[in-house]
């Protein structure tokens, strides 16, 4: 790949890292990143991975914007109102750069469709916003064997770890099985600070970036946890589960299902019913 | 009365005023020369030979000037050019010897008269030029004036039209005669109707200069409405493909040679199938008055006048045009203000107009007002009336002010035309010829179009260069069927007077009544002229002749020295070729004595061979290995291990008799890499070595040694910072461990930044040269 004199431009303050240069930014340009949904994590992770020209960037969602989405939903506008998710975010990602490719998935991750999207990228950000859709991806990443970044936001508090399947701590290792009906609010329910899922969103986006680069260390073994009101990063070290249910010794899970729906969420209020995996 | 021919951009005042900033930043040094160069140059304004004086070049859509105009021109000219104006061969006119701090003032008051430089230099549209003929002329189809102001107007304000991969000439011509030279245009039209209606033929991709050509006829008629919509396409798709990596193929002709005539034809349809579904409108010129010219003839031939003036006969009963004919295009700017009033006292079309011979006409004319007319004209200081054998000329500024120019062109055409006048040869036969002189292979004197065409270039004779002239013959632009003239031979400069005076005779004896010399030429064929030039290629020596070694115009020995890059290079690499050539010849002699001096006679012109390039031109042995070891061996050029050679070719010039006894096989290997070197050179004399090096290694004959290191260039003139860095980190990434880069950076942040970022990147940065021109060289070696 020869990188244009426009891309060294638009670039260039990757290509002066030492640890990038032009040969990382062609790396970039080749990388192929999976946002499953265009949410508060998705948001910042998409317009960030776009702006850093990654080369191709997919996004699912079966959402379309909501009012109460703008609030931290920073991909869709107030004039987007009613339009599908995937179709705003794309409409921002192309804007910012119009160097890269960006495939829309107006659908929900899916038992029967999650393996088949996701074995045509290099690595996954999951921005869904409920355990069985988090569940989901992270065990279609398993089968698909494909690098994921996984964020949690409720409140003030979010969560984050990246997983190397067969190779580092999964989410199933830590999280074992979705919480029983009630047992964790959702997001409709208990609220959630808007720059929380920047911030969240935004790790994930870098741990991305770190992955195609091939640098640094990435957030594997370990969960860090950030706490926006004491203002405080720690990371939690997870070491991989024997028993865990999908990459243990005698794995119980070992094909791809949907898991049952929260019962905790009002059917009434939370739109994981209708729309899941998105917001 | 005041004419507007055509709108200028509504934003220009406040392009001035933008253009005005950067002129304060570059001057306070904030802005360095080459980002300014990219400012000024698409507004035409280009920086003289001498440091600190700069030219604005105006352009005349079409040459139409309003008496308004003419007298700002002259304002302009006397309140701050060197009170003399110049008119181009692209009918534009130029201020020379301008301060930068006003060439500002110098756009406002251009402004207010409805002129423009922008788009005079640069890679933009240019000067769209016209027939002078045009609305007067006997044989013209219909006045063709007007297209050239609309595309003008539409042209100029898009913003792509300031930033195409090169320049972008567009002509007008009203008939198959072709005055204007539409078919040596990248765009030309010339006017045709069909059934009654206007309308055009089309010729793109021809040009002068490297690579000349005649343009191909891409649409045989199109109705006149179509002109912008064409132009426009034809500009769009020349920005969409042209080469803007590589200057010297970027014009739409090798646009044309890489897609071939039936695709480019086809991209262009369906371009212009988008303009019209863009609402680009239909051309809306009118067209009153269709002729149909069959028989008649141009207008050219000049009459004369019981009271002195010479006049053409226009094609309106009872108007006549007056040719006012400048010396090689030169005009006080007070005589170019009195024209301007005469104009708007006599001529009926109020204004005048410049031409592509570097001169000026005034035109409707009544005939009875021809001796009130002729009475003023003798006013002016210059004799613009009576043709003088200068006349005959045309030539580009040259080397007098042009940073390209090899040759003085201004200089070998008066000294031409004084023998001419000296001699007997009659005006008949003068004005029946025409010589055309640039002074290097750019073709800003349109050498190729003339009947004689004479270009600038340097020839190496025993050790000396000197000034020369390649001579072209044969071109006729005046048919369906254009050529360009073909190269009959070459002359050294001080020969060109009798050369010229020989074939002007030669000419005088054989010539039938009324025949040109083109015509002549076309009789006796091109082996009778080469036989006539072959007379006047010998170069006496420089203790007989010294002359010879000197430029007309100059007292000192000719040098390239200080010349810059630019399509010039052709006349330097015939010199750089000479001297390889040299070298080999006399090694092959000297291989059966492996004397140390037969040696040293193919180590000299080795050494000395690539000199030029680097703006040294010494007839001093010393000078030239010193010179050779600071530029070659020390840049990473030429590989380190030549050094022991070099210090044997300095011990031998210092009396060490046997210091290069044996030496033969190593001068062999230098005088290789000298040739590998000089193939990479490109026209802008910067060297690519780390590709031929690639191409060497696999190289079966090659001698058995460790491997050179690589080194590649790159040349960062005019990138700021950060951007230089950016680059030239990209191109060590491109690179092998241990091979060197030289970078040329610009003076101040670039200099100061760009090593010690390399340094703190753990690159090792070997060597810093300030080349004293603003720039500085850095070499470095690639480590991680």
């Amino acid at each position: 790949m020869q990188l244009t004199e426009e891309q060294i431009e638009r670039y260039s303050r990757h290509i002066l890292l030492p640890e990038v240069g032009g040969k990382g930014q062609e790396k970039l340009l080749a990388g192929r990143v999976l946002i499953v949904g265009a949410g508060g994590l998705g948001s910042p992770a998409g317009l960030y991975l776009a702006a850093a020209g990654v080369g191709k960037i997919g996004i699912v969602d079966s959402d379309v914007v909501d009012l109460t989405n703008l609030q931290r939903q920073i991909m869709h506008e107030t004039a987007d109102l009613g339009v599908p998710k995937v179709n705003s975010a794309m409409t921002r990602m192309r804007a910012i750069n119009p160097d890269i490719e960006v495939r829309v998935y107006p659908k929900k991750l899916m038992a029967d469709n999650a393996v088949d999207i996701i074995s045509d990228y290099d690595f996954v950000i999951d921005g869904t916003d409920n355990f069985p859709a988090k569940f989901l991806v992270a065990d279609a990443c398993h089968f698909a064997d494909k690098p994921y970044s996984h964020a949690g936001i409720l409140r003030f508090t979010g969560q984050a770890i990246t997983v190397i399947p067969r190779k580092t701590t999964c989410y199933r290792c830590i999280f074992n099985a979705p919480p029983p009906p009630g047992a964790v609010p959702s997001c409709s329910q208990a609220g959630v600070l808007g720059v929380l899922a920047g911030v969240m969103g935004c790790i994930q986006a870098t741990e991305a970036a770190k992955y195609l680069l091939g640098i640094g260390e990435l957030l594997t073994d370990r969960l860090l946890v950030y706490d926006a009101l004491s203002m405080g990063f720690r990371t939690v070290n997870v070491a991989r589960n024997r028993k865990c249910p999908l990459c243990g010794d005698s794995p119980t899970i070992s094909r791809l299902q949907d898991e049952e729906r929260p019962i905790a969420c009002d059917p009434e209020t939370c739109d994981c019913y209708q729309n899941e995996p998105g917001n | 009365m005041t004419t507007e021919f055509y709108k200028l951009p509504a934003d220009l005042a406040q392009d001035i005023d933008t253009y005005g900033s950067e002129v304060g930043r570059f001057s306070s040094g904030e802005m360095p020369p080459g980002v300014f160069k990219a400012k000024r140059v698409p507004r035409g304004v280009y920086e003289q030979r001498q440091d600190g004086a700069y030219m604005v070049r105006v352009r005349v859509a079409g040459g139409t000037l309003t008496p308004e105009q003419g007298e700002t021109l002259a304002d302009i000219g006397s309140a701050f050019g060197s009170h003399q104006l110049h008119i181009t061969t692209r009918q534009d006119v130029q201020i020379h010897d301008v301060k930068i701090e006003h060439t500002p003032e110098i756009m406002r008051r251009l402004l207010s008269v409805g002129l423009t430089s922008k788009g005079g230099g640069g890679n933009t549209v240019r000067n769209v030029a016209a027939c002078p003929y045009a609305g007067i002329c006997p044989a013209e189809e219909f006045d063709v004036t007007p297209f050239a102001h609309a595309v003008t107007e539409f042209l100029i304000p898009l913003v792509g039209s300031s930033n195409l991969p090169r320049k972008y000439k567009i002509s007008f011509s009203g008939c198959g005669l072709d005055c204007a030279l539409a078919r040596v245009n990248d765009l030309g039209f010339i006017a045709k109707a069909k059934d009654g209606k206007p309308g055009f033929l089309v010729y793109a991709g021809g040009g002068l200069g490297a690579h000349s050509r005649p343009g191909d006829l891409i649409e045989e008629w199109v109705p006149a409405t179509d002109v912008v919509r064409i132009a426009e396409a034809i500009r769009r798709l020349f920005d969409q493909l042209g080469d803007r990596k590589n200057r010297q193929r970027a014009r739409l002709r090798f646009v044309f040679e890489r897609m071939g005539m039936p695709a480019f034809r086809n991209a262009l349809h369906g371009v212009i199938r988008e303009l019209e579904t863009e609402g680009i409108q239909d051309c809306a010129v009118s067209v009153p008055d269709i002729r149909s010219p069959a028989g008649a003839s141009l207008i050219r031939r000049e009459t004369d006048s019981a009271s002195g003036v010479r006049f053409l006969e226009q094609r309106q009963a009872g108007h006549v045009a007056l040719p006012l004919h400048l010396p090689l295009g030169f005009i006080s700017a007070e005589d170019f203000r009195k024209i301007s009033r005469i104009s708007r006292e006599f001529s009926q079309e109020n204004g005048f107009r410049t031409t592509r011979s570097q001169n000026l006409i005034i035109r409707f004319v009544a005939k009875d007002d021809l001796a009130a007319l002729a009475s003023k004209l003798k006013g002016l200081k210059c004799d613009v009336v009576k043709p003088a054998a200068l006349e005959s000329f045309v030539a580009c500024a040259g080397a007098a002010t042009c940073r390209l120019g090899l040759c003085l062109a201004r200089d070998a055409a008066r000294a031409c035309a004084e023998a001419l006048d000296r001699s007997s040869i009659t005006p008949a036969v003068l004005a029946s010829l025409d010589v055309n002189i640039s002074g290097c292979p750019n073709a800003c004197g349109q050498h190729h179009v003339a009947s004689i065409g004479l270009f600038g270039a340097a020839q190496r004779t025993a050790g000396r260069l000197v000034p020369s002239y390649r001579v072209l013959l044969g071109a006729r632009c005046d048919t369906p069927t254009a050529r360009l003239a073909e190269l009959a031979g070459s002359v050294p400069a001080r020969a060109l007077p009798q050369l010229l005076l020989d074939l002007a005779q030669d000419f005088e004896k054989d010539r039938l009544a009324g025949e040109w010399f083109s015509s002549y030429f076309e009789r006796c064929g091109m082996e009778h002229f080469k036989a006539i030039i072959e007379r006047h290629a010998t170069v006496p020596s420089y203790d007989e002749r010294p002359a010879f070694y000197r430029d007309w115009g100059s007292d000192d020995d000719f040098s390239l020295a200080g010349r810059g890059g630019g399509e010039c290079g052709a006349g330097v690499f015939e010199v750089i070729a000479d001297d390889i050539a040299g070298a080999k010849r006399a090694l092959h002699s000297a291989q059966s004595s492996s004397e140390s001096a037969d040696m040293f006679e193919a180590l000299l012109p080795a050494a000395r061979a690539l000199l030029i390039t680097r703006g040294v031109d010494s007839q001093n042995a010393t000078d030239i290995i010193q010179a050779f070891e600071k530029h070659f061996i020390d840049t990473g050029l030429v590989p380190s291990e030549f050094r022991g050679l070099i210090s044997r070719a300095r011990g031998y010039l210092e009396g060490w008799r046997e210091a290069l006894e044996g030496q033969a096989d190593d001068i062999g290997r230098l005088l290789a890499e000298v040739e590998a070197l000089f193939g990479t050179l490109d026209a802008n004399l910067n060297f690519h070595r780390a590709e031929s090096a690639a191409s060497n290694e696999t190289s079966a004959s090659a001698p058995v040694r460790e491997k050179p290191a690589a080194v590649a260039e790159l040349d960062l003139r005019g990138v700021t910072c950060p951007m230089n860095f950016v680059k030239v980190k990209l191109k060590l990434e491109s690179m092998e461990t241990d091979d060197l880069l030289a970078v040329v950076l610009d003076d101040g942040e670039p200099v100061q930044n760009v090593p010690a970022s390399l340094r703190s990147e753990g690159q090792e940065v070997v060597d810093t040269v300030d080349l004293n021109n603003g720039h500085w060289r850095i070499t470095v070696r690639k480590k991680k």
